[in-house]
């Protein structure tokens, strides 16, 4: 049965948006991967923005939030392209070990 | 004529200081070679570091001012005091990028100004802006710009450091959200300045809201335990990215901090959360950066470490929550600006290696360089006649006159930290011997970096004479505190 009590719903959005926040904050900080980190934004993001609505907060500013995580997407996106043709990969591991690796050759040359 | 003009630039200064920057990053993309880029860079941040002093100058500077009004852009003590120390960082970084731009491809040199323009434009909008939606958007168009500069390095590294980045700023973005609409719901005020008189209805998720606005911020200038992005940032991209994030991305968001912390801590309710969130963080910041700092192997990620350390110091001053402990903030932003170009564009201007020991003998290769790393070494150690030393000994001030004998005690703590990560800086410089030195490069274009360094070492030096620095950040912490109950 669905509920209309405006407060019910709220709280339910409520709860939806801190679940997603906390799930994206989760995979930002425990992904290996620069691909579910970019996952992560994404969902944190669309967390941020659904608890905008369900507290009500100005239209602008649902409009403007909306804007800033499709821009984190997209920069996002990109960044994650150039990794996987500059390393060849996407796993942060292999980045970290290929960056020490470089930086040793660096300081030894 | 011309008398008009300035007087209708300083009716819109708070205008100006967000538009001039990105109406020349615009300017920038359609010109035609990469030099010309440049001029217009500097022009037009140039007219920023004019508009932003003539506005201190005139209200900080001459007797009691009140703030600009009701406008959605408008300056107010400490949004004033943080958009001249970024407007004067961002022209300097602006100018040495004449020095380093042959370090990114051809095409990409004028898109790589046209960021760092965004980056100041936006925290300068930051600062000016009066509602939580001007702040959100304009920090966020500084921050996404950032995350684009970095990642335009030619070494693949950097965009190790982006992609960092991008994951830091989706969540702080996210929590700043979560924060301002917690605040909205609970106070129901949109501008910061309404906050100290503003009827609270939910004090609790009310504080909540102003703490995650507050760690937000603080994810943004790198805090403790929010720093992992800047050193992976710092470390592998440009010499020019480095100094823009170091000296105008952390101080910008820093100066922001102060400025919510300032409307925050005066309203009932808030307060007790907003300077619990700073000092935590601050002593985090300085006991995690400084001994970062302490082992750092590469001069970039030991200067992004030290950065985070000197931020936990700003934080402990505006933890204090009086106009004094303010005023030492302003000081202490200054202070790790200057610092940043002096000793970063010191690593750009001599084109050492990155590591430590690329420093041994630098001083007697590359004497100029050399001086400049030495005298932004000495600020962050907080050696006295320095600014660094101006900004802790009042905060110290501060600190003892509120009884927080403790907070004292963990500045003077981040000095001693200081002394060992800038010792060893001074000490590879002057006192060891290259093993295989570096060949100095010979770029003509080389030379625009000097003027650069010397305005670093300067604004250092204020620490000398700081009588007006001292009335300017004094005027600036009383104006929001006056207008608290």
């Amino acid at each position: 049965m669905i509920s209309s009590d405006p407060a019910l719903l709220m709280r339910v959005m409520v709860a939806a948006a801190m679940a997603a926040v906390i799930l994206g904050l989760v995979a930002l900080a425990t992904s290996t991967n620069a691909g579910k980190r970019l996952a992560g934004a994404a969902t944190v993001m669309l967390g941020a923005v659904l608890a905008l609505a369900a507290l009500h907060a100005p239209q602008i500013f649902i409009s403007a939030a909306t804007a800033v995580s499709f821009g984190y997407a997209a920069l996002g996106a990109l960044v994650l392209i150039r990794l996987q043709e500059a390393y060849g990969d996407t796993e942060l591991a292999a980045i970290d070990a290929a960056d020490d690796d470089a930086e040793r050759v660096g300081t030894e040359s | 004529m011309t008398a008009s003009l300035i007087e209708i630039a300083r009716a819109h200064a708070p205008l100006l200081l967000l538009t001039t920057p990105l109406l020349a990053a615009a300017l920038i993309l359609l010109a035609p070679i990469s030099r010309l880029s440049w001029a217009i860079g500097v022009a037009a941040m140039s007219g920023n570091v004019f508009l932003a002093m003539d506005a201190a100058t005139r209200h900080l500077l001459a007797g009691p001012w009140g703030g600009d009004g009701v406008s959605p852009l408008a300056f107010d003590g400490l949004g004033l005091a943080g958009a001249a120390i970024i407007a004067c960082t961002g022209a300097l970084a602006v100018i040495a990028a004449g020095a380093v731009m042959r370090q990114f491809e051809p095409r990409e040199r004028p898109l790589a100004l046209a960021l760092s323009l965004c980056v100041c434009g936006g925290w300068q909008g930051a600062l000016v802006a009066q509602d939580l939606l001007g702040v959100f958007l304009a920090s966020e168009t500084a921050w996404l710009a950032s995350v684009a500069l970095v990642s335009l390095s030619s070494d693949r590294g950097a965009l190790n450091g982006a992609m960092r980045m991008i994951s830091a700023g989706a969540a702080s973005a996210a929590l700043f959200l979560l924060g301002a609409a917690l605040l909205m719901r609970g106070t129901g005020v949109v501008r910061m300045s309404d906050l100290p008189l503003a009827q609270i209805a939910a004090p609790m998720s009310s504080a909540v809201g102003a703490a995650l606005i507050v760690v937000s911020l603080a994810v943004k200038a790198a805090l403790a335990p929010f720093h992992g992005w800047l050193a992976a940032a710092l470390g592998r991209t440009s010499a020019f990215a480095a100094i823009m994030l170091a000296s105008v991305g952390v101080v910008g968001a820093l100066a922001v901090t102060a400025r919510f912390a300032a409307y925050a801590i005066p309203a009932p309710s808030l307060g007790e959360s907003v300077t619990s969130v700073l000092t935590a963080l601050g002593v985090a910041s300085v006991g995690i950066g400084s001994l970062q700092a302490i082992g750092a192997a590469n001069v970039r990620r030991l200067a992004a470490y030290a950065g985070v350390a000197q931020g936990g110091g700003v934080l402990l001053a505006l933890g204090l929550g009086s106009p004094a402990g303010f005023a030492a903030a302003l000081l202490q932003m200054a202070a790790l600006a200057a610092a940043g170009i002096a000793v970063l564009g010191g690593v750009a201007a001599s084109g050492c290696k990155l590591s430590v020991d690329g420093l041994d003998g630098l001083g007697r290769r590359a004497p100029l360089s050399g001086a400049a790393m030495l005298v932004g070494a000495l600020s962050l150690m907080g050696a006295p006649l320095t600014l660094g030393f101006l900004g802790r000994w009042r905060a110290i001030e501060a600190a003892v006159g509120v009884d927080l004998w403790w907070s004292a005690g963990m500045i003077i703590a981040a000095s001693l930290a200081g002394a060992i990560y800038a010792g060893r800086l001074i000490e590879r410089l002057y006192f060891r011997r290259a093993a295989t030195p570096t060949p100095i490069q010979h770029d003509p274009w080389r030379v625009v970096i000097f003027p650069v360094l010397f305005g670093s070492v300067l604004a250092l030096a204020l620490g000398l004479e700081p009588s007006v620095l001292l009335r300017a950040a004094q005027a600036a912490s009383l104006q929001i505190a006056g207008e608290a109950p």
